[in-house]
């Protein structure tokens, strides 16, 4: 009881805990989309992918200001996002080999830049290989506040578009032939996906943004049937888990935050795996129709 | 001689990663390297705390274990979770990597790992560790471990190489003929563990990640055979690690990172070039 009343007198600390549930739950909803649409790696290729852009911002303008990196990473990740398209449409290389490709080039070209900064003879250089890793314990007033924006924004932008982003996952040709503009929805969705990640990065750092976008909603789909249900749980499950790492960093002050939510992750997923009432170790009844996987496979 | 040994080192692991690298593009593994070089981690620190120092060997060994570990269970959980194998291979290696950091952190006074190593890797002091038998300078350890590893893998593909095609090309059919289609798919995962583990210790974490897919995509481009693609892929390795060394000399950047952009760019030049081709072709 004393550590929970010392934990509401800490304002860092609630700023942290605010920070990590609302990364946690638009994470879940946006990256639960994408597992659907056959890209469960795609955080993983867009967090690595926004390296280059950080660096290249910091180079041309010499300044580590938020809004600066924010920008930066956001158009690189951008730039590779379509970059995979574009490699996977025009040669025969597949989507998967398209992903590792742009992971390893964006992040090749990131290194050579950070390379370079450390040569340069510019100030407050100190710290950039810090986003890398992440650091949710140093999160601070206006930090959250950009988070709460992208968070709210994004689950707004889902929410409103719901009908349309289901649709189009499940059966783009279908989406197609309805007159649904699936380019523009399709660029509206990469948008949110690229700014949940670029956000995300700075708390849990680029390896474990893959965890929190993919994670929640293998867990939820042990437990419900229709995608909507489906994505309000794996927010429930990502967002408890926040709770819980935010907790272990209180009680252990050197833990970070990050690798705690993954791990709590997976084991929620060993869990869910064993007393799962419909696809679970000890009970095996399927849902009547099953709507988690797309019956198109979309061509990437 | 510096930068003979560097540069020798390079193309050698250059060479295992675009074989291997090559098998793994065409069993739509690709992302497959990127999680075992995250992986390994845990496996390199599970062994800094058993045995409490840093011996190679025993890193080696902990790490490959961790990779064929990564491997088997999101094949595992793919087919009994019923989950897409990109999400399962994505579940399992963040899990790893982030028990990895939690132990790193709680035994932050025994693991001595540093971050910077396992980005960037140890490029520019490869030649300093050297390997000395009866009192003879045999030169880099480093040079050693990529050619026992190339040496490994050659050998392997060599003998297995009807099999590799087979169970790549056509896994049903090496079903029905009775191929071992599950026993030569955890050969392969063992080679792919010892060629990351050996190379992320020289070229860091993701120019592991780089050799064995750019190379190997660019070959796939061309290839009409899987021997055409070995070939071509070698090849494309090779003037990656030449161009990238230059270009990192001559921009006094980080060596492995020059290496990755290399390989890069000139995939997306080749891209690019044939999407030229293929437009005046058209319009003619």
């Amino acid at each position: 009881m004393n550590l929970l009343s010392s934990f509401w007198q800490d304002a860092n600390l609630l700023w942290v805990l605010s920070g990590t549930l609302l990364l946690g739950v638009s994470a879940a909803v946006t990256g639960g989309l994408a597992v659907l649409r056959q890209r469960a790696l795609i955080g993983d290729v867009l967090a690595h992918a926004a390296l280059p852009g950080i660096m290249i911002a910091f180079i041309l303008f010499e300044s580590r200001s938020p809004g600066l990196i924010f920008s930066g990473a956001l158009i690189s990740s951008l730039v590779g996002y379509y970059l995979i398209g574009w490699i996977s449409r025009v040669s025969k290389i597949k989507a998967d080999a398209a992903m590792a490709v742009v992971l390893s080039l964006f992040f090749s070209i990131g290194l050579m830049a950070l390379s370079y900064i450390q040569t340069l003879d510019t100030p407050n250089k100190a710290g950039l290989d810090r986003l890398l890793f992440g650091q949710a314990a140093s999160m601070n007033q206006t930090d959250v506040a950009i988070l709460s924006l992208v968070a709210l924004i994004s689950l707004t932008l889902i929410i409103v578009l719901f009908h349309k982003l289901r649709l189009i996952s499940f059966n783009r040709q279908y989406a197609q032939s309805l007159g649904i503009n699936v380019e523009f929805y399709e660029l509206v969705f990469a948008l949110l996906l690229v700014m949940t990640v670029v956000i995300g990065l700075q708390i849990v750092g680029v390896v474990l943004m893959a965890a929190v976008l993919l994670i929640p909603i293998t867990i939820a789909r042990f437990w419900a049937c229709s995608l909507k249900s489906i994505l309000m749980l794996a927010a429930f499950f990502s967002g408890l888990s926040a709770i819980i790492s935010t907790q272990v960093s209180l009680l252990a002050p050197a833990m970070p935050t990050g690798p705690w939510m993954v791990f709590i992750l997976g084991v929620l997923f060993a869990f869910s795996w064993l007393f799962s009432p419909h696809r679970g170790v000890i009970k095996q009844r399927p849902c009547s129709t099953d709507k988690t996987q797309p019956q198109v496979m979309p061509d990437v | 001689m510096y930068e003979f040994w560097i540069l020798i080192t390079a193309s050698l692991v250059a060479s295992s990663c675009a074989l291997i690298g090559s098998l793994l593009i065409l069993r739509r593994m690709s992302m497959l390297g990127d999680a075992i070089s995250h992986s390994v981690l845990l496996g390199i620190v599970l062994v800094y705390l058993w045995i409490g120092h840093a011996s190679l060997h025993w890193m080696l060994f902990g790490a490959a274990m961790v990779g064929l570990m990564t491997a088997w269970l999101s094949q595992f959980i793919h087919q009994h979770a019923h989950l897409p194998p990109d999400a399962s291979l994505g579940l399992v290696f963040t899990w790893l990597f982030s028990l990895a950091i939690i132990l790193i952190t709680l035994y932050a006074d025994h693991v001595h790992l540093d971050q910077e190593h396992v980005l960037y890797g140890e490029m520019a002091f490869i030649p300093f560790t050297t390997l000395t038998l009866a009192n003879i300078n045999l030169g880099p350890q480093a040079f050693w471990l990529a050619l026992v590893v190339l040496i490994i893998n050659l050998i392997v593909l060599w003998i297995g190489f009807e099999r590799f095609k087979l169970t790549s090309f056509h896994p049903t059919l090496a079903l029905t003929l009775g191929v071992q289609v599950g026993v030569w798919h955890y050969i392969l995962m063992t080679l792919v563990s010892f060629t990351v583990v050996a190379s992320f210790d020289v070229v860091g974490a993701i120019l592991v990640v780089a050799l064995l897919v750019i190379p190997a995509s660019t070959a796939y481009l061309f290839a009409k055979s899987l021997k055409h693609m070995f070939w071509l892929a070698w090849v494309f390795s090779q003037i990656a690690v030449l161009v990238g060394f230059a270009i990192s000399m001559w921009l006094d950047t980080v060596i492995s990172a020059s290496i990755g952009v290399t390989a890069g760019l000139l995939l997306l030049l080749i891209l690019v070039i044939k999407q030229l081709q293929q437009r005046t072709r058209s319009g003619a």
